[in-house]
């Protein structure tokens, strides 16, 4: 008896469809979860090492904790996180907005305006900034074209829009690639949303701003949180745009931690991976927080009704 | 005098002509149903009505109000919808509330209202609940509910009780019909079933095709169809043709059949099967000259509250008769069926043509 059971498990164990569904998920998100995790999780986990000296560039292994009190000294740090958060509230704030006026407009719009959403899509950012520079910069295409009909004298009448002090150039850039990435998925919010709720608070007595402000915001807005979390831990982390359109002090996080991480002065290394692991902390705190927030409001307002 | 009045409406789609030249009466306090088959303009007049959408031609009054330029939210009108399509993000408290809300009423006075009509929906305790924990009669309730609480001047159900199933939805006429009696409300229901419109509603008006063809009472509407598509839609089964000399009327097989109803020369004919009587033994056959016509049982269709047997009287003449579903009559058996003399209809030749101008309302 005891064989014959042991037997059969043993043939169950071949057999995939026996499997438990769990167990099955587990395993066929294995290869992608384990490519993350090796690649992601190992670099972190040798960022850490290094950070805390346990690995050395130099020869010199002694555990310390001194690359982080540089890090945390470093002259620029506060300056550099308040102009990334700055930079990536300002963007995703804008482009969101700008994204659900768009969205509703276009809504009853045919199939052209999700194809023209998605142009932008494949445009890799370095291409865009490249644009923006051949665009906007002193010598470029604009004030070119405004000398020659003769609407300034000299191209030092354009204001400055890339790498000037208030980055212009920065959250131009990131308008132009993210509204329609967020009008592409409020767009699909929207077309996938039963129009007779909207007819159904009209007939209630909501004129069409109430409508909107009731119902057809509140019902968007699981879409609009989750596109503007995507957007706003990109700009926050990201690297190229600021540093190629944007001012050149304050720097952003990524530039600063970039900056160090090349410094001629290898002993600066910890100190630079202590610095972009204090990015990817404050990064990953955001996103907590962000998601604990509106997961809070959304059950609230519930309760409140108003909004 | 009359309270709605829908004049000469008309809406087309692309080309499409969705609803053409319908004209509409309604006494105040009337309940109206507005019966066809699935797309013959019914839900789109109702959205004309709500102004949810924009007639291409004519006019809408309610209390001699042109209503043709007002938006929906001012017409003082509610809709109920199939599935109750409660906000989602909302309680059922706060759906219910909604209207109230949005005319400016305070959280406190809104709330208590709110809670009021919740008790006269039966549903007194549930405001605090997401409409995703109600079931879908629960949710059709609170759908009313909601539209009760504005006391509008018109009550729009488009098909509100086709999701439900059939003992939730005798229930739900029940309630609606209780709270209509209350309250005293105007009520025009869409509805592609006849029968819920006959239980719910004083006056039918049927509609094909973008058209009126008759707006009467539904007794009326079973029993003097204007014409052949209307008697179908309306549950008829029995069409044939006689040649009628005023009150004898000659079918093509030599019998004949004695009318209540005079005529001369050709005419369709349609009879209501549970106006039928069927006997299995010509010695109870009621003293009637002429009106039982023998023939052989064909089909027996037991249907729980009937039976539904079919009778081949002459070859080119079948009729089908309700009988008591404990008469077991046996396939080829030899039947008589009683026609009584007032249960003979005559049709037009010809579809009737569509209502074109407006028929008295009935004063409920």
């Amino acid at each position: 008896m005891v064989g014959l059971t042991s037997k059969l498990s043993r043939q169950h164990l071949f057999q995939w469809r026996r499997w438990p569904t769990w167990a099955r998920a587990y395993l066929l998100l294995l290869p992608a979860v384990g490519m993350i995790g090796l690649l992601f999780g190992g670099g972190l986990i040798l960022a850490c090492l290094q950070s805390i000296g346990i690995i050395g560039i130099l020869g010199d292994t002694q555990p310390s904790l001194a690359a982080y009190g540089a890090a945390f000294s470093h002259p620029e740090l506060g300056r550099s996180l308040w102009l990334s958060f700055y930079l990536a509230m300002v963007a995703t704030g804008l482009s969101t907005v700008i994204s659900i006026g768009l969205a509703l407009l276009l809504r009853s719009a045919g199939r052209w305006t999700t194809i023209a959403c998605q142009i932008t899509l494949p445009i890799p950012h370095l291409v865009g900034v490249a644009g923006i520079l051949l665009l906007l910069s002193p010598s470029g295409f604009l004030a070119r074209l405004l000398m020659a009909l003769g609407w300034i004298q000299s191209d030092q009448d354009v204001p400055l829009l890339v790498n000037d002090p208030n980055n212009w150039g920065v959250l131009l850039h990131f308008l132009w690639k993210e509204i329609p990435f967020i009008t592409l998925i409020l767009l699909a919010v929207l077309r996938g949303m039963n129009p007779y709720y909207e007819h159904q608070a009209r007939a209630l007595g909501a004129n069409p701003w109430q409508c909107f402000w009731n119902v057809t915001l509140p019902m968007m807005k699981p879409g609009i949180l989750s596109a503007s979390l995507i957007v706003f831990s990109y700009i926050f982390a990201s690297f190229e745009v600021p540093f190629l359109l944007g001012s050149t002090r304050p720097r952003t996080l990524p530039v600063l931690v970039y900056r160090a991480f090349t410094d001629t002065d290898l002993g600066k290394r910890p100190e630079a991976v202590a610095l972009g692991l204090i990015l990817s902390g404050i990064s990953m705190a955001v996103l907590a927080l962000y998601l604990g927030l509106t997961a809070k409001s959304r059950q609230t307002y519930a309760e409140r009704g108003d909004s | 005098m009359d309270y709605l009045v829908v004049e000469h409406l008309t809406k087309q789609f692309q080309g499409h002509v969705a609803v053409h030249d319908l004209w509409l009466t309604m006494a105040q306090g009337e309940v109206l149903a507005l019966l066809g088959p699935s797309g013959c303009g019914k839900s789109t007049t109702l959205q004309l009505v709500a102004g949810l959408l924009h007639p291409d031609a004519g006019a809408i009054y309610l209390e001699g109000r042109p209503m043709n330029h007002v938006p929906p939210e001012r017409r003082d009108m509610a809709l109920v919808l199939q599935r109750g399509l409660l906000f989602p993000h909302l309680t059922v408290g706060e759906n219910v509330a909604f209207g109230l809300k949005m005319r400016g009423m305070n959280r406190v006075d809104r709330d208590k209202e709110a809670i009021a009509m919740l008790h006269r929906v039966q549903l007194q305790g549930f405001e605090h609940r997401r409409p995703s924990e109600l079931s879908g009669g629960q949710a059709q309730r609170v759908a009313l509910a909601r539209s009760l609480v504005i006391g509008p001047k018109l009550l729009l159900l488009d098909e509100p009780l086709s999701a439900l199933d059939a003992n939730l939805r005798e229930e739900m006429q029940d309630l609606i019909l209780s709270l209509q009696a209350q309250t005293q409300v105007t009520m025009l229901i869409v509805t592609h079933d006849q029968a819920e419109a006959t239980v719910m509603a004083q006056r039918i008006a049927l509609m094909f095709d973008g058209q009126l063809r008759q707006v009467d009472a539904p007794e009326r509407l079973y029993r003097y169809p204007c014409d052949e598509a209307t008697a179908r839609f309306m549950g008829g089964v029995n069409f044939f043709t006689v040649q009628a000399e005023q009150h004898q009327w000659h079918l093509p097989s030599g019998q004949h059949l004695t009318s209540s109803l005079a005529h001369q020369g050709p005419l369709r004919v349609t009879l209501r099967p549970e106006a039928l009587r069927l006997y299995t033994d010509a010695a109870h056959l009621p003293d009637v000259p002429g009106n039982c016509l023998q023939g052989e049982a064909i089909a027996n269709r037991f249907t729980g509250t009937q039976r539904r047997i079919t009778v081949a009287i002459a070859p080119n003449l079948t009729l089908q008769v309700w009988g008591s579903p404990t008469q077991d009559i046996a396939l080829g058996q030899s039947v008589w069926v009683y026609i009584p003399a007032d249960a003979l209809w005559g049709l037009p030749g010809e579809p009737c043509p569509p209502v074109a101008m407006p028929s008295p309302a009935v004063q409920s």
